[in-house]
């Protein structure tokens, strides 16, 4: 089997004229739908970032705004939780999903204009979701908080970007799929599934604690399967392209992406750790925990590979900066998911604000800055531009590297200290609640202080950000053709 | 060689394994619970949950109690929950059979509310968990009750009246620095009732077999349901 990919020996090569009009042509295609989906989940980024920011001022001032039932803390978390994940995460990946799926099976997107109608549709649903969830009608499990009928309106939306993919697919131009194709596809069949399924059993089965564990099931499967096959799927077009080498082993990817697929839908039910569940449920979670990190080795070891003699770029390179980032965030992230799995570990962290980081750290530093980094790669491309400023970019990365770095740090050392505290809160006289409480308020609330900081911090960049991106939509960037907006100039010559 | 059926049924087979074994499987262990019968006391447990206790309920996964609030109690080996007398047993699948789970909670910013409404004994260390007047007024301004309180006011599942002819039996009784005026009142609307009368109700304390049954009864810490 051939182990070199077409799209990324063009890189290198010189590239024949009809490739670059083919290669326009596709991105003309792309670029409405693309951009609107980047285009929305910016915002709801921003949208998230202020809701956030006011549920941590809200911890410190519990009084603020106490009036509204609509702006009460246990309304407006969740709200900020939904649209951080089916607003930012998934409109980003939808838009990295389609432009790159399109690109590598090298079609043409048909009729990108109903799919325009898809993203307004799923605009739709999130505008609705957060007002019933304000408005109290929120189910009130983990990340499945919007009522039922608006996961059918977004269920509806997503059928378009799932058709849609699949059509790139199946009209693909003959040759080797590359290992990106088959996480996107992975990623597009599974969170239907996930979704539905999950929607066809909470709130409807009416059998307690089996719609706890399809719950917990069902919101780690968000992060460690579908997310997690984006980013990855992102990494792998993204690392080779720019490098311009293929990936470094083709079979390191395939088994890396097979005991991925295998494994990551069985873990989850450790969100449950300690709870009414039956035993061996947890216990097959954490199992499966353990052996995901086969696969994290596998494709850890590939991006590495491939970048070995190159890591300078991820000084030159706004895209491979971002990426490799998220590819060191993706491998940290999942041996703290397995070591906080075990009951050792789990019986401290558990429904403590460390629950809250782990969840935030998928999201986040992993997530997130992959799809920055895809965002970076693929808009110049749509729009025909390059972006304006590299001191833009700059800031981004390091207000949201520090940002994100401070932010989970904070949250899971809170929850570690909350976790260690119990022991001391238990041995405490329980008839004065007052002390009671401020035992227990004072195991994290130090750490939160500091995750507010971090916070304003991380809305910094996402700003930053968003004014580069509408910069970019109205044309203000470097004429296009010239070298790619960089950090610093490459001297020997690479071409990212 | 053609990868795409591979591809497809691979991507089909390995999430549908995950399903059966996980979610299935835990179907049909759990959907054969029944509730208990103790033909000693003629009691049944868990009973369905209908009426205002309901309502409470629902106010409670409403206004997201849940984010900061758990119902669930750990066992020894797993935690200080039963240490830190949230109730003397831990809870199993059975406590849950007519609960919706939303209300299992995500975080412990708060403690948790498992057996909220048990601590009815003169001497539990936790008898205003059960206390529709100090439940009122903490709903209405924690930090009147609990000096570093963190949870939000919820002032507005109260009512500020004018006091018309005589004050409402209701009305809070306020303490100086929350008063709301010489004519005026502060009143629950039925949603904070409801919420309060659901705290109450919120007792699994029941010997379930599976959760250590008579041992459980006899613990300390327990407090005697009614």
């Amino acid at each position: 089997m051939s182990v070199t990919s077409n799209e990324t020996q063009k890189t290198t090569a010189a590239q024949s004229q009809e490739d670059a009009i083919e290669r326009a042509l596709i991105d003309a295609s792309t670029k409405a739908p693309v951009l609107a989906f980047f285009a929305s989940s910016i915002f709801w980024l921003l949208v998230q970032g202020a809701i956030g920011t006011l549920a941590s001022l809200k911890i410190f001032w519990p009084d603020f705004l106490s009036g509204c039932g609509w702006l009460t803390y246990g309304r407006i978390v969740p709200v900020r939780d939904n649209l951080l994940i089916y607003g930012w995460a998934a409109m980003a990946g939808f838009g990295t999903c389609l432009w790159i799926l399109a690109r590598l099976c090298r079609v043409r997107l048909p009729r990108p204009a109903t799919l325009v109608a898809g993203v307004a549709l799923w605009n739709i649903g999130l505008i609705v979701g957060t007002l019933e969830i304000l408005a109290g009608n929120s189910r009130g499990f983990q990340y499945l908080e919007f009522p039922p009928y608006v996961f059918g309106i977004l269920f509806v939306a997503y059928s378009l970007v799932a058709v849609w993919g699949v059509l790139l697919f199946v009209n693909r131009r003959p040759g080797h799929v590359y290992i990106s194709v088959w996480y996107f596809i992975g990623a597009l069949f599974w969170f239907p599934w996930l979704v539905g399924g999950t929607n066809l059993i909470v709130g409807v089965s009416g059998n307690g604690i089996f719609e706890a564990i399809t719950a917990a099931w069902y919101a780690q499967g968000l992060l460690t399967l579908w997310m997690t096959a984006l980013a990855v799927g992102s990494i792998y077009y993204l690392v080779p392209k720019v490098v311009g080498r293929p990936i470094h082993s083709y079979n390191l990817a395939s088994v890396g992406f097979w005991t991925f697929a295998i494994f990551a839908v069985w873990t989850g039910v450790q969100r449950l750790t300690g709870g009414p569940i039956p035993a061996w449920i947890i216990t097959v979670s954490i199992v499966a925990s353990i052996l995901l990190l086969i696969p994290v080795a596998l494709v850890t070891a590939n991006y590495f590979l491939t970048l070995r003699g190159d890591f300078n770029l991820v000084y030159h390179s706004p895209t491979i900066r971002f990426a490799f980032f998220g590819a060191v965030a993706y491998t940290v992230v999942h041996v703290l998911f397995t070591v906080s799995s075990f009951r050792s570990v789990g019986d401290v962290t558990a429904s403590t604000w460390f629950a809250t980081g782990l969840d935030q750290f998928f999201i986040l530093p992993f997530y997130s800055m992959v799809m920055f980094g895809a965002m970076y790669y693929i808009i110049p491309r749509l729009v025909g531009c390059e972006w304006l400023s590299a001191s833009f970019i700059k800031m981004h990365f390091w207000a949201s590297a520090y940002g994100f770095g401070f932010s989970i740090a904070l949250l899971l050392m809170a929850g570690y200290s909350q976790g260690a505290q119990q022991a001391i809160v238990a041995q405490h006289d329980l008839v004065n609640v007052h002390s009671e409480a401020s035992l227990w308020y004072e195991a994290y609330m130090p750490f939160l202080r500091g995750n507010l900081g971090a916070q304003l911090f991380i809305c910094f960049g996402q700003v930053i950000f968003a004014l580069h991106f509408v910069l970019m939509l109205l044309r203000l960037g470097r004429p296009s053709g010239a070298q790619p907006t960089l950090f610093a100039p490459i001297q020997e010559g690479t071409k990212p | 060689m053609k990868p795409t059926p591979l591809l497809i049924t691979g991507i089909f087979a390995s999430f549908a394994a995950a399903w059966f074994g996980l979610i299935f499987a835990a179907q049909t262990q759990i959907v054969a619970l029944q509730p208990e019968v103790d033909s000693e006391n003629d009691t049944v447990y868990p009973r369905n949950i209908a009426g205002i206790t309901e309502q409470g309920r629902q106010a409670y996964i409403a206004n997201g109690c849940n984010q900061c609030h758990t119902q669930i109690v750990r066992d020894p080996h797993h935690g200080r929950d039963i240490a830190r007398n949230w109730g003397p047993r831990r809870t199993v699948p059975r406590d849950y059979l007519y609960d919706n789970t939303a209300t299992l909670g995500i975080h412990r910013v708060g403690p948790d509310l498992s057996n909220a409404g048990a601590n009815t004994a003169e001497d539990s260390p936790r008898k205003y968990l059960n206390d529709p007047e100090w439940l009122l007024l903490h709903l209405y301004n924690p930090r009147l009750l609990v000096r570093d309180s963190v949870m939000p006011s919820y002032r507005y599942l109260f009512e500020k009246r004018k006091i018309a002819g005589q004050r409402s039996v209701d009305a809070l009784k306020l303490p100086a620095e929350a008063d709301p005026g010489p004519d005026y009142e502060i009143v629950p609307t039925d949603e904070a009732k409801a919420l309060v009368a659901y705290l109450r109700s919120l007792d699994r304390t029941f010997p379930l077999k599976e959760a250590g049954g008579a041992a459980a009864k006899a613990a300390p810490a327990a407090a005697p349901a009614q």
